[in-house]
Parts: structure tokens; sequence; C-alpha cells
């Protein structure tokens, strides 16, 4: 068995060749790091005379050697005008001195002009890109997606991806929007229960804030009133910085195509109703007297319960929410006696008017998002399922259009557990 | 023509015979014979017999074993005492120390001159725990020469005094007691104790005694003349550990007999020398414990050791080469050890331990893989403390194996992996590196390896500075001048930080090989290359042995797999031997060991 | 070469890797596309059924204790039998190992090395192959067990990592595209238990040959856990699962899961153990044609084999024109070979097996019955 004996030395040759050819070669890969450039942001939109407008946002390397100061240099955002994505990419591919690799994109910004066309193609290109990470949030912005990334000048971060990660997930203490990824979009779109949404944002410029003292007025909504500060849509808040994005308030879909946006507040609705809200802050009106409004910090107590009924052939959707509250400021006034908060009447004075306040809001914007909107984005349809035996009955019912026709019975049950006051 | 014709045909027509049947005999050969070429031993289960101990309450399973095995008949000895008849004690002595093949083992007979008459009588003594100067001028010199106090005739009493009055002598005799004469006059030395059971004998021999029997006499002498050698003997210098004994092996193997001798203190210890080389005839001792080491472990080391067709042995690193089971994979296949505590401790867990004269390095067989993450320090500190210790290990020496391979295949072809602020940091560091990444981390590490090499050879003052001159300058510089990225030092001093916990030698040194191999597999295929390492490397090791012990188990539920060091129980709750060893005693401890603890009063 | 010492937890883990490994590609997908949001009734229901069915497979291999299909078919029919479905089973293995293998290849092809060309990746499957197989059995056996828990593992911990994301409703139209739909055309997912193929071989492997029935049920309930856990992940996970076909589920799924905060990408570290676990399957499909062919030709060496058998499973591998031909072959060699075979054909033997044994032991006394 020589053959056998010696094969050791075969296979040892045979192996010390495939090394030298295929590790020396460089034929195997040409797609090292240094020859890529990671892009962490892209913006789509509508071009002037191709059918799409692909923004990318470079992070110059090495700029994290040189201090912060120099940030602005180191955002280099380019666009194209093409027909796809991918050969969007390519163009960018031969006049960037790098392969452009989508595995760092941390946000996709699609401008609203886009949006309302219809975004389906898109974001299914997108999630089918194996660089693509599923967990890149989906912003739908108002203005110009190059704008919106050029104007995205980190106020902390150095590194501009470092910017998106952090400022998207404010929504978890704030509730003013859904850190929504391209995934959970694209899943939402395609489910047959439930309809997309997306995070809205903005460029905030002077003229955009003084349009928001129009929309105020133009919302007559009294209950609205009470919560001005978080009724805000993105690009319209009073924020003394200029020129700079912010997210702010959610974009609502029905199918792939914009329809509609919620601000702030309906935001945190959402988030109450969709089960997802960790913590935000709002405001009560007040029963004591002592001032207009509370505020208070509002916790869901136990996951709230939807469930679908078909009366006459309509959806009838009830909603039991349980929210925990905690006082966040009281007035001197109250501290002084007239109207102690911390008493039993007073506590259920103000859990009463919470309530009150909560379940007329949210039952508003219910009836907002079915009539006006017609979309499901809180996924009632998926309680609506268990009447159904097989996919052919369910997909024949068209539940997405026929939610349009629901009727909403919201109960909400809040519990005040002491506060956030220090004295 | 035709008769040429005629000729060359059948010629032809046998020409193809030849070779069909040649082929098909080829084929049989290849088919259907067993290779041969490969030696195939396999420690099977131990033949002899499960010694059943009766001072213990071990559950071994005793009603399955023939109990007319004659291993079983010596077992307790407990109650033997010294016979009358020398011949008798010599026989007991020589079954009981195994002195025909124990080398250290030293009965020495002579005659004993009392009284002018002679008795026979012999000494046993462990060779190298005695001090040779007091054994010859103390010991055998008053008992064989002839003295003064030698000048009474055999059986003639004694006239301690005599007096006179009215003409009677009154004669104060005393009778002769050849116990008390020998006691009292012939050995002059301060602790001599006269014992009669046997099992205190055979353990202040163990202790450095030696053992007088004389004939007709039911006792022994059991004189105190140990002298170890203290002299020389200085701490271990590669195996370092902050809890136990400091002393290590020496060159001399009568010095390393003695030592593993007193620390394992049980004449069940059999030190059988053999001498290995045809030209040189190097002394090299098996050490083994007769009641526990499984009898054919034992005879396939002989056979190896005695089978070697070599001129000259120098040094047990050679001898681990020649014994080896196979050279397939640069892995250590037997612990080499400095410390006779180790040593002990695997002597008890029924392996076998080979000493060759010259060497201060004590090979020991069979090894598992874990083996080589163990400390010997392990097993003096709190298993808490030693388990945290071993899954650092294990976690260091895969990264020293894997790091820089995986490094270079995330770089290359897994960038999604990296954090985003991480890649932009190597991104940037590697901005003016004008190599590739891989001739990057091959340069640096081949100068850490030259720098770990050089720092070895220089003598020993300048070695620091070697150090300090590599690591620091060179690679300060290095980053300087934009040869190689800050990021990839921190890799390479990872790695090498990490092959530096892995406590053994020859393990460190085997990842040290395959970490290029890795970096080669990383760099030509990412994942999928490291992933087919691992995979070849699992089954190279999957399929070695040492000594007949596979040497990784992977089934951890497998009945062999108990007590394989991996994760140490409890002191307390040791109480198998390590299974794969096969041993003869199953059970170190009895179920429950903490006896003071249950059994109150 | 000799695989004769097998234990009870490595032979399970023998006929785990078979599924395993298509649970990171294709199988998932493929039960959920046909049954749609029945699938997790369908895969209890197929699972039901192949632990019945293993239950009547131990009840026959009863009275041939240590004995595999091949001895089985020997004496019911000779030679003639033993030598048809030797052959038979090492082409079927052959096969189907050298497609998947391709469907794997040109999934990492996708989402890895999208400049190598796929011989290139072929090849580190193949070279493994013929070294461990020279290795021997042994040491595939024992690398297959540590391959299979770290993949088991791995499953497991991304499976429950995806748990925040899932949907309960996304299984509801109870019936899914129909009650004939998932009962009666769903049998053919019954094939997601190809390792019951290992079962009929595996008893003369047995170090204690009556382990047979403890790994028969062990392994199939543990593969049926694992394909419940896997179908219902990715059917919960997504609402499009139902509707687009993806190359590897698993590894879509894996994007999403809850680490995504702390790792960007964690989906890649476990496509580590996927390859590991593919590489130890190629082995075992290799090691186990040696094993056939030894049986069937009575050849005792089986090491000048190894490499033929390896290129063979290469060029077999090179067939298809990519990965839609490659997923195609499989799917069809799996239902309309594998089911009649490992579910038909081969019972079928055994129970005529059993008839011949009756009837030669017809009248003594002990039979075992």
């Amino acid at each position: 068995m020589k053959f056998l004996t010696h094969f050791r030395k075969f296979v040892i040759v045979i192996l010390g060749i495939f090394i030298v050819i295929f590790a020396f070669s460089g034929a195997y890969n040409t797609q090292n790091i240094d020859r890529l450039a990671y892009v962490i942001a892209i913006g789509l939109d509508v071009g002037e005379h191709e059918p799409l407008k692909l923004s990318i946002q470079l992070s110059r390397p090495g700029s994290t050697k040189s201090s912060s100061d120099q940030s602005s240099d180191n955002n280099i955002v380019n666009s194209v005008e093409c027909s796809s994505i991918e050969s969007g990419l390519n163009l960018f591919d031969s006049y960037v001195s790098r392969k452009i690799n989508l595995s760092h994109c941390k946000v996709v910004v699609i401008s609203e002009e886009l949006a309302s066309q219809g975004i389906s193609d898109y974001t299914y290109t997108l999630l089918n890109s194996v660089e693509m990470s599923p967990h890149a949030n989906v912003i739908i912005c108002k203005s110009d997606s190059e704008d919106f990334l050029i104007s995205s000048k980190p106020i902390l971060e150095s590194l501009a991806s470092n910017y998106y990660e952090t400022a998207l997930s404010s929504s978890e203490y704030t509730g003013y929007t859904e850190n929504v990824t391209l995934i959970n979009f694209f899943s939402d779109y395609t489910d047959s229960f439930k309809e997309p949404v997306a995070i809205l944002g903005a460029v905030n410029s002077e003229q955009s804030n003084s349009l928001s003292e129009i929309k105020n007025d133009n919302s007559s909504n009294s209950i609205s009133d009470i919560n001005k500060d978080s009724s805000y849509i993105a690009g319209e808040t009073p924020i003394s910085s200029k020129d700079n994005i912010e997210n702010m308030g959610l974009a609502v879909f029905h199918g792939d195509k914009l329809v509609g946006e919620l601000n702030g507040l309906e935001s945190i609705f959402h988030l109450v109703v969709s089960n997802k809200l960790e913590s935000c802050n709002i405001s009560i009106p007040n029963p004591l007297g002592d001032s207009e409004s509370i505020d208070v910090n509002l916790r869901l107590a136990k996951r709230t319960k939807n469930n679908t009924k078909f009366v006459n052939g309509s959806p009838y959707i009830t909603s039991n929410i349980n929210v925990e509250i905690k006082i966040l400021s009281t007035t001197e006034e109250s501290n002084r006696g007239n109207s102690d908060y911390f008493t039993k009447e007073n506590m259920a004075k103000i859990e009463e008017s919470c309530n009150k306040y909560l379940s007329e809001s949210i039952t508003n914007y219910l009836y907002k998002t079915s009539k006006q909107f017609n979309s499901d984005i809180d996924g009632f349809g998926k309680y609506a399922v268990k009447y159904f035996l097989t996919m052919q009955d369910w997909n024949n019912y068209n539940w997405l259009e026929s939610y349009k026709d629901s009727t909403f019975n919201v109960n909400v049950n809040s519990t005040l557990k002491s506060g956030y006051t220090f004295i | 023509m035709k008769e040429n014709n005629f000729d060359i045909n059948p010629k032809d027509k046998k020409s193809l015979k030849e070779v069909f049947t040649s082929v098909k005999q080829y084929i049989h050969k290849v088919f259907y014979e067993e290779e041969n070429n490969s030696y195939n031993f396999t420690l099977p289960d131990t033949t002899n017999s499960i010694v059943v101990d009766k001072s213990t309450n071990y559950n071994s399973d005793t009603s399955k074993l023939d109990l007319n095995n004659e291993a079983l008949k010596v077992l307790d000895t407990s109650k033997d005492t010294v016979f009358q008849a020398l011949d008798v004690n010599l026989e007991y002595m020589k079954t009981r120390f195994n002195s025909l093949i124990n080398s250290d083992v030293k009965i020495r007979e002579f005659t004993l001159n009392a009284r002018n008459k002679q008795y026979g009588a012999f000494l046993v003594y462990i060779d190298g725990m005695i001090n040779q100067d007091i054994m010859n001028n103390y010991i055998l010199k008053p008992l064989m020469l002839k003295n003064t106090a030698n000048s009474f005739e055999g059986d003639q009493n004694r006239i301690i005094s005599e007096a006179k009055t009215n003409n009677i002598t009154v004669r104060k005799v005393k009778k002769f007691n050849i116990v008390e004469y020998i006691s009292n006059c012939l050995i002059p030395q301060n602790s001599v104790k006269k014992l009669n059971n046997f099992d205190e004998i055979v353990s202040d021999i163990n202790s450095g005694s030696c053992a007088l029997f004389v004939d007709t006499l039911d006792i022994c002498f059991s004189i105190e003349v140990k002298g170890y050698e203290r002299r020389g003997l200085t701490s271990p210098n590669n195996e370092i550990i902050v809890r136990g004994p400091q002393v290590g092996f020496t060159e001399n193997l009568r010095t390393n007999t003695s030592l593993l001798r007193r620390y394992v203190n049980n004449e069940n210890l059999i030190v059988e020398s053999i001498n290995v080389g045809k030209q040189s005839k190097t002394a090299c001792a098996i050490c083994f414990l007769k009641n526990i080491a499984n009898t054919d472990l034992v005879s396939e080391v002989r056979y190896r050791l005695n089978n070697l067709g070599i001129d000259y042995l120098i040094s047990s690193g050679q001898l681990e080469q020649l014994i080896q089971d196979s050279d397939l994979c640069s892995l250590p296949q037997m612990i080499s050890t400095e410390r006779p505590d180790r040593a002990s401790n695997l002597l008890y867990q029924g392996r076998v331990c080979i000493i060759v004269n010259g060497s201060p390095y004590v090979l020991i067989a069979p090894a598992i893989l874990s083996d080589f993450l163990a400390s010997p320090e392990d097993l003096n500190l709190k298993h808490q403390y030693s388990n945290f210790a071993r899954i650092l290990r294990v976690v260091a020496a895969v990264v020293s194996l894997l790091l820089p391979g995986i490094y270079i295949a995330i770089t290359n072809f897994h960038q999604e992996l990296i954090p985003t602020q991480l890649l932009y940091a190597i991104i940037s560091s590697r901005e003016f590196v004008p190599f590739t990444l891989l001739f990057e981390i091959l340069i640096m590490e081949f100068s850490f390896e030259l720098i770990r090499e050089a720092s070895l050879r220089v003598p020993s003052p300048i070695g620091p500075t070697i150090g300090i001159v590599g690591a620091l300058i060179l690679g300060q510089a290095a980053v300087e001048a934009n040869i190689v990225s800050p990021i990839l030092i921190i890799i390479v001093a990872i790695t090498a930080i990490c092959s530096f916990a892995v406590p053994d030698f020859s393990l460190s040194f085997h990842f040290r090989i395959m970490k290029f191999i890795y970096i080669l597999l990383g760099a030509m295929a990412g994942f999928l290359g490291i992933a087919a390492g691992v995979c070849v490397h699992l089954i190279v090791i999957c399929n070695m042995k040492s000594f007949g012990v596979y040497y990784l188990e992977t089934n951890p539920l497998k009945k062999n797999n108990v007590g394989n060091g991996i994760v140490l129980s409890p002191a307390f709750d040791r109480e198998n031997r390590s299974g794969f060893l096969k041993s003869k005693r199953p059970k170190i401890q009895d179920e429950i060991s903490m006896k003071w603890k249950y059994y109150k009063k | 070469m000799n695989v004769n010492k097998i234990s009870s937890i490595e032979a399970i883990a023998l006929i785990l890797i078979l599924t395993i490994n298509r649970l990171s590609i294709s199988l998932p997908q493929d039960i959920i596309l046909s049954c749609g949001s029945s699938s997790i009734l369908n895969v209890i229901y197929i699972s039901i059924v192949a632990i019945i069915f293993t239950l009547i497979i131990i009840k026959l291999f009863k009275r041939f204790l240590g004995q595999d299909i091949i001895d089985v078919s020997n004496f019911l029919g000779g030679k003639t039998l033993k030598n048809i479905i030797g052959v038979f089973l090492i082409l079927y293995i052959l096969s189907i190992s050298s497609f998947l293998l391709r469907y794997f290849a040109e999934t990492l092809k996708i989402l890895y090395y999208f400049d190598s060309p796929v011989i290139y990746i072929l090849l580190f499957f193949i070279i493994v192959c013929i070294i461990s197989n020279i290795f021997g059995g042994h040491s595939i056996i024992k690398t297959n067990l540590i391959a299979c828990i770290i993949m088991f593992v791995g499953l497991i911990i991304s499976f429950l990592s995806v748990t925040p994301n899932m949907t309960i409703q996304r299984s509801l139209p109870i019936l899914g595209y129909g009650a004939e739909q998932t009962f009666f055309y769903g049998l053919t997912n019954l094939i997601a238990f190809n390792g019951l193929l290992i079962l009929y071989l595996v008893p003369p492997m047995l170090s204690n040959k009556s382990d047979f029935k403890k790994v028969a049920i062990i392994s199939i309930v543990l593969t049926a856990i694992l394909i419940i856990f896997a179908v219902g992940s990715i059917l919960l996970g997504f609402s499009f699962s139902t509707q687009i076909d993806k190359i590897s589920s698993l590894y879509m799924l894996l994007s999403n899961n809850v680490f995504g905060k702390y790792l960007q990408h964690p989906e890649s570290l476990f496509s580590f153990t996927w390859i590991l676990s593919f590489m130890s399957y190629i082995n075992i499909a290799c090691m186990i044609c040696i094993q056939l062919m030894k049986k069937v030709t009575n050849i005792k060496n089986g090491k000048p084999l190894v490499i033929p058998i390896a290129i063979i499973i290469f060029f077999l591998a090179l067939i298809p024109k990519n990965l839609v031909y490659a997923h195609s072959f499989e799917d069809t060699l799996y239902k309309f070979i594998g089911i009649p075979v490992l579910f038909i054909i081969l019972p079928l033997i055994l129970i005529f097996a059993n008839r011949k044994y009756e009837k030669i032991h017809k009248n003594d006394y002990d039979v075992p019955k």
C-alpha cells in the first residue's frame, strides 16, 4: 500500500499548491476592507428625468483621528439619477474610488413624494440585497431626501452612523415615533392583517417653524390643545437649532403608498394600542383646577387587550388598555394644601380624568386611521383571523379594505402610581 | 511466418492473462486486504481484577469478579506479622516490594555476628531514600564485623556484677537475649523500633527507614537512616505555581525515583528499570502503581521502550517522540512534567510514568487533550477557582488558535459583523498601510514569533531587553511608520498573551503553528476556510490515540468519559478514577469521603 | 474504517445531522410554502406520523437484531436483492448529498462569496471530506457529535432569540390552504424526516445493539422538535414567509433577532456553525456510501474508495446549472424517490422478511414474536 503511505505527502503537496494558488493570487476575492466604501445612509427620491434619485451618505474614514470639529467635512452626500437602486449604486462605483457596500447602512430615507407613489419595489430590492442589514430604519422625509442626508449633522456624535443609531432609539422614552426597521416595514406591508408605518422625518428649517402655528390652528380639536408640545409632526418643532433633521410622528401607509401622517401624540396612541409603548410623557387635563394640565409619565400596566368581532359583517373592535401613570410635577399651589394630588379622592379624580382623556383621544385616533387613512396600522386584523378557517376565506374577505367600516370601543383603565416629584 | 504467428499468439494470450491476473491481484490487494501498516492499540478493559479493598467500603461490583483470582488473595495485609523463619520473611518482603522488577528496592543479605554466633539476616531499604554513609558505617559495619562485644560465647550468660560475701560468690547474671543484644549493642542508631506488623514495617521502609530481619526472631528492627538528597533539589523552572510544593525533579534518576516514592509513599509503587539505547544504555525507569494501573497499559509502555532500535538516548524529549502513537499531528501525546507532586497525582490515577536518567522532565502516559489544559495547581485550589482558571485557559487556547484567522476572515469577507465604529477605526488605522491585510498579519505574527524565539536564545540578563525592544519599540515604530495598523498590534498581542496562558509548552507550540494555517484559511475563504480547518483539526484530534486512549472523547455521556478532568468536581465528589484509564481500582474515594461530617457519636 | 462501536448518542447525532442541515437551507421554507398558515399543524401532524412509522420499523427490526436493511434484504431475496438495494441506496445518497451540497454552496456564494466560482467553494467541502474519510469513520462520527451539538444548541438559541418578534396569529387561518392540502398533500413533507434512512442502516453500527429502539425514538422526536421550532419561528416571524421563497429562510430570520442590537449581523456567526455541520454531513454521506459498498462487494479495505466517491460527489454537484436547478433536482429526488423508498419499499422488504422468518421458524417454539 505504497499509495496510502505516501498519501499524507500527497495531501500536503496538494494543500500547499492550493494555498499558494488561491491565497496569493487574489483572484478569489476583491472585496476586502480596504477596497470598500461603507454607506451610512441612502436616500430615495423622485428624479427629475429618471424615476429615481438615489443619494448616498458616506463617511470619510480617518476622520475619527482628527477631532470632531471638522465633523461637517466627513459627511459626504452624493446623489445620482437612475432607473433602479442597483444601477444607481453602479454609477456611484464608477465615481467613488472604492466599491460601495451597504452592509453598514443604518437608515433608508425615502421622500414623501416617492412614498406616495409606492415603494414596495425599492424596499424589496434593498431587503433582497445580502449586504443590507434588515435592521436599517425607514424614514419618510417631508423634504428632499438628499437635503435630509446633508442636514444630518450630529450634535453630539462625531460619526454619523452613531448618530442614527442613538437618535432613532429615542422613541423608547419619548414615544413620538416608532423604531421601524426595514424588515418590519416590509413584513407589515406583505402582511394580510396589518399595514406598515415608517418614521416621519424632516429638516427643521425656519419656514416650517412659521408654518407650524397655522397648522395648529387648523387642528381645531380641543383635546390636543392640552398636548400642544407633542402634537407636532416632524419639521415643525420649534427648536432653536436650524437646518437639522428631526424625527417625529409616523408616516402611515396603505399598501405601499403613503396616505397620511401621525403627529407625536398619535404615535404614542399607536404604540399604546399596538402594545409597543415603553414609556412616554404626556399631559392630561387637570381635574383639580389648579392648573390647566398635569404632566404624567405613562407606561402600559398590562398588555393591551384588543379584540375584533364581526357585527353585521363589519368589524367591531374593542381595545382594553391598562396604563399606569406617574405624576411628574405638581404645582406649588397644590402643595400648599388647596388641592393635594395625593389624596384618595384626588387620585381617583386624576385617574378618571386620564381615562376619559385617553379613551376619547384614542378613539379619535382610531377613527382617523380607519376613516381617513383606511389603514390598519395597529394590526387589528390578527384578532379577526380566528374567524376564518382557510387562507382562501381570509383572502376573499380582504380585511385591509374592510377596515374602514370598523367601529371602535376603547376602554382605558389607568392606575396612578405616586409620582416622580421630589418635594 | 506461420510458425512465428503460432508462436506469438499464445504468448500474447498468456501475457494478456498475466495482465489480467495481475490486475486482479492488484485489486484484491487494494480492496480485500486489511491494512496492516497502521499500528493500532486500544486500551482494553482491565483484565486482571478490580481490586477489592476491605479497609474501605467501595461498592465496586465484586460479585462479578472471579474470586479465585490471584491478585485478590494478597490483599488484606493488616494482620500479617513477622515470621520466625528468615526465608519466609525474605520471600514475603520480596513479594511485597516486587523486588524482581522494582529496581530501587534493595535487599541486602548478610551474616550477623553476635557473640561468636552467626545469624542469617537481611536488610531491606529503598535506594535513594537512605543515607549510604550511615548505612555502611553504622549499620552494616557493627553488624558484620567482629568487635569486642562479640567475644563472648554463644549462649553464655553475661556476668554483670560479682560480689563475694562469706565466700559465696553472688553473680548477677543477665540471661542472653539476642533482641536486646542487637538493639543495645549492635546498632548505634538513635531511632530504632522493634516492629512486628508487616504493614508498619513497610510504611517505615517507604519513608526512608531500613528494616533488619534476623533469623529466628519474630520481630524486625526498623532503623531510621533517612537521607534524602536535599541538596541539589531546586524549585521547578517552567511549571510555576503559587500554591503547592516547590520541588522539581533533577537529572539523577535515583533522586527522581526517591522523590516519587516520598510523594507516593506506597509499596505498590513499582520502579522498573529499563536500559534504552544500544550504545548509550541510558537508564530509564517505568513507574506505576501495581494495584491501580492497567496491566495492559504498563506492558504496552514496557513493550515500546524495549523495542527501540536506537543507538543512544539523552533526554526524555527524544524518548517522547520515539514512543508516541502517531506523528501526524504536532499535538503532545504525553504529559511532560518536572513536578513530583503532579507526577504522583497522575500515578495515583493509574497512569504510567517514565523517567529518563539525565532528564529532569518526566513523561506520563497516557494523556488526553484536557490534561494539557490543566495546571498542576488545579488540585490544590478550591474547585471554583480552578474551574474558573480552566475556563479561562480553554478560552485562551481557542483565542490563540483562531483570533488572527477570524480577524482576517471578518475583514476580508464578513465586514458586516464588525460594529460600525470599529469598522471605521480599522479603516482609518489602515489608511496609510501599504500592505494587504494578509501580508500585514503574517509579518506581525512572524516577527512576534521571532521576538519570542530570540528572547529565549539570548543569555538571560539580556532577555527582558529583547522583549522591550521587540514589543515596545518595534511595535511603536512600526505603527508610526505606517507599516502596520495599531489594531493589528492589539490582535497580535492578545493572541500572544493567550498563547502564554496555555499551560503546556508543547500545546501552545502546536497552537502557534496551527495559527498560521488558520490565517491562510481565513484569507482564502473566510468562515468557510476556518470551518474547514476546524473540521479537519477535530477529525485529526478525534482520531489520535495516546497509548490506546482516545485523545478527545466527544461523547459527554460515555462511561469512559467520567473524570476526564474538563470540569473539576468538588474535592469530596471526585469518587471515580478517570474512566478512560481503565484502572484496576475504579474509585478513588469512599461514597462519603468526609466521614467526620456524617458519623457523629 | 470500521464503524461498529458507536454509542447511542452518536447514533442520534448521525440521524439528526441529516435534517439539521436542511433546516438551515430550504426545508422550512418548502413546508411553509406548501401549507401556508397551517404549516405548524402540518408539521405536528407529520411528526406524529413519523413517530408512529418509527415505532413500526422498530417492531419490524425486532427479529433482526443488529442487522441493517442490506442484511435483511440478503435474507429475503438473496444476493440479487441485496445488491439492488445496496446500489440503489448508494446512488440515492450520493445524488441527494451532492445536490444538497451544491445548493448549500450556492447559498454561501450568494451570502458571502459572490466573486468566487462555485467550484472553489465546493472544493473546500470535498477536500475536507477526503481527508476526514481517510482518517476513518470513528473520528467522523465523533466530530459529527460535536458539530451536531453545536448546531442543535445554535438553532435553539436562534429560535429563542426571535421569539419577541413573533406573531402567533400568523398561524391562524388554521387550515391554511384547506384540509386536503394540509393533511393529504402535506404528507409529502414527511421527507423532512429523511434521517430515517440512517435508521435503516444504523443497527449493526451500534455498540449496544439493543439500544436501537431508544436511538430511533429519541432521534425522531428531536428531529420533530427541531422542525416544529424552525417552521414555527419562520412562519410566525414574518408575514411574507408564506409568499416569498427565500434561499435561506433561517438566515433571513436570524437577521431579525434580539442580538441585532448588539451585533451587526449575528447570523454570520450562526452560518459558521452551519458550514461546520454541513461539512460533517458530507463526511457522513461519503462514509455511509463506503460502508454500503463494503457491504455489497465484501471488500475489506474501503480507503481506496474515498477519493473516487468524493470526486463523484464533486462532479454530481456540478451538474445543476444553478441554485434553482439544484433545488428542483433535490426536491424531485426527495419526492419521487426518497418518499417511496423510505416509506414504502424498505418497510415492505422488512415486512416480507418478517413473513419469511415466521415461515422458516414456524415450528420453533422459541421464536420471538
